[in-house]
């Protein structure tokens, strides 16, 4: 079974191609505001580099979110695009299952919780380890986040990196953790798979127009081309 | 299929149509699909940019296979894949950018980014590839208004544009003004068309010897009279508004016309779906000798085949773009 994996989510665009467990190639960069720039020649170099024929891959697994919301459709319009091309189920994974994976080497006994930069003040967040997985996902303000946490927690992501001293008083921050699309590439193939059409970004959240608009109708519209 | 032609697919993702095409050789249409988001925008009186980007995401794949399937066009046939890569709001862009070189990476063909702008100047080639330039384009919509010389396919001055608002965007904010909802050029062409009697008669905005527009003050003018007068029916107001709008549209065009010492004269973007603007542009252009390309209206929205016509001629002139590609929200003519 052979799997490619995308993911830009968050700062880190990553590319990995595995065959069943095994990881035959990948690349990741961070970029701030490149996604779309930097994950489609990945993808042709990951596949290079790999050995494989683009023709030959069997599914696409996808990140698809919670992050940055122009990020995320970059990654699903890619991976969405390849499934119809070559006619191939998508598996899509959240990022907070890709964070999680980056540490799952880790030995931590308490809750590993994966949180996302979300933005306006707010964090996404999903306990990913060790936890009542039943708690998340949510979008919460760092400091309410912060109050709820229970003891012992292990904080991974980029929005526990953007609020490390916030989050630092009530709980352990790994800094540094991304999503692990290498770790996706080879669950890929064992999770369930749906058509590409199915495939709907993890926005958690409405856009801020729609937001507003019960209070204050025409605020972050702009006129037609 | 005939292998000898070159077919483009286009994507067309800059606003808030979601369109695909397919088009041989630079001027045969053989799909242009167009799904607009007019009513999930209509709440908020304009294009909410995250709310056209989420749309987009989801109409993209319905629209392609609706393409495809309509031009009866197997990938393997495509000479190339196209995309809008601005200007537009940036989120929305990205979807057609990325999905262009996605498919572009995956079915082996030359990617190709085009300019919006030069799409609407191309629109016209579309019905009359036999179309003599030099031309001017008169370049109106809800984002632009601009005057273009088009000396050459490929060869643009921008002679003038609006100072202040857009065309389209003082329909829509009249149309607000007055109480007829959005989006306010399809709104106010239709209560114009439907008045017999006497329009209100408003002020040109900067009728002077410059090529440029301003229409922010004829907005002021509308809101100024309603407030004087405020038992005048809302129909004489907008046929006013439209009349004052198009002859400022018109007689700058035909300056333009005149100082350039064109053959042709061309209308494109949304706001060249007015009626009483497409009429009045035929008899000007009449008046002056000029042959005068009034695309149908599926060409003068926004819309893919557009896109694909320009296409074909930009990878024949400047080769393909890379996968590295990205998108630019205010990308200019000549840029
Ligand atoms: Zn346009």
């Amino acid at each position: 079974m052979l799997t490619l994996a995308l993911t830009s989510s968050t700062a880190l665009v990553g590319v990995a191609i595995a065959d069943g467990h095994e990881l035959l190639a990948m690349d990741s960069v961070m970029t701030e505001r490149r996604h779309a720039e930097t994950i489609t020649p990945m993808v042709g170099e990951v596949l290079d580099r790999s050995g494989s024929d683009l023709h030959a891959i069997d599914r696409i697994v996808v990140d698809i979110g919670p992050g940055r919301y122009t990020g995320l459709r970059v990654g699903i319009t890619t991976a969405k695009m390849l499934a119809f091309a070559l006619s191939v189920p998508v598996v899509p994974v959240t990022s907070f299952e890709l964070i999680g994976m980056a540490v799952a080497e880790i030995d931590h006994a308490g809750p590993v919780v994966a949180v996302v930069d979300a933005r306006r003040d707010q964090v996404f967040a999903a306990v990913v380890g060790n936890g009542d997985p039943g708690r998340g996902p949510l979008v919460v303000a760092p400091a309410d986040f912060a109050a709820s946490l229970p003891p012992n927690s292990l904080l991974v992501g980029d929005g526990a990196d953007r609020y490390i001293e916030e989050f630092g008083r009530w709980a352990t921050v790994e800094p540094g953790v991304v999503p692990n699309i290498a770790g996706g590439a080879c669950v890929g193939g064992e999770r369930p798979s749906t058509p590409a059409a199915r495939i709907e970004p993890l926005y958690l959240r409405e856009p801020d127009a729609a937001i507003n608009i019960k209070t204050r109708p025409g605020v972050g519209a702009v006129t037609r081309r | 299929m005939s292998s000898a032609r070159d077919l483009f697919l286009a994507i067309e993702t800059s606003c808030d149509e979601t369109s695909v095409a397919i088009v041989a050789d630079g001027t045969e249409t053989l799909a242009n699909v167009v799904s607009s988001q007019v009513e999930i925008h209509a709440p908020f009186g304009g294009v909410v940019p995250e709310v056209a980007s989420r749309a987009h995401l989801q109409n993209l794949e319905p629209v392609l296979t609706q393409a495809l399937r309509q031009a009866v066009v197997e990938p393997d046939d495509l000479t190339a894949v196209a995309a809008t890569h601005g200007p537009g709001l940036i989120g929305a862009l990205l979807v057609g950018v990325t999905a262009a070189k996605t498919l572009a990476l995956a079915w082996n063909k030359p990617y190709v980014g085009v300019n919006h702008l030069e799409g609407h100047i191309f629109a016209a080639f579309l019905e009359r590839p036999d179309v003599r330039l030099p031309m001017i384009t008169l370049l109106v919509s809800g984002g632009h208004t601009s005057l273009v010389h088009v000396r050459d396919r490929g060869e643009y001055t921008v002679v003038g544009s609006t100072i202040d608002d857009a065309a389209g965007e003082a329909f829509d904010k009249v149309a607000r003004y007055l109480g007829l909802g959005y989006p306010g050029g399809p709104v106010i062409d239709r209560i114009a068309s439907g008045f017999a009697g006497e329009p209100i008669a408003f002020p040109r905005g900067l009728m002077d010897d410059s090529l440029d527009f301003s229409f922010s003050g004829m907005k002021t003018a509308v809101v100024n009279y309603v407030r004087k007068h405020p038992d005048t029916p809302n129909d004489a107001i907008a046929a006013g508004f439209q009349d004052a709008v198009v002859d400022v549209l018109i007689t700058k065009t035909m300056q333009a016309v005149k100082r350039h010492g064109v053959i042709s004269a061309c209308l494109g973007g949304g706001v060249a779906a007015n009626s009483a603007l497409r009429r009045r542009f035929e008899v000007a252009c009449d008046d002056l000798g000029v042959d005068s390309l009034v695309p149908s209206r599926q060409f003068c929205t926004d819309n893919a085949a557009m896109i694909a016509a320009a296409a074909h001629w930009r990878l024949r002139h400047d080769g393909p773009t890379p996968l590295s590609g990205g998108a630019t929200p205010s990308l200019g003519l000549g840029s």
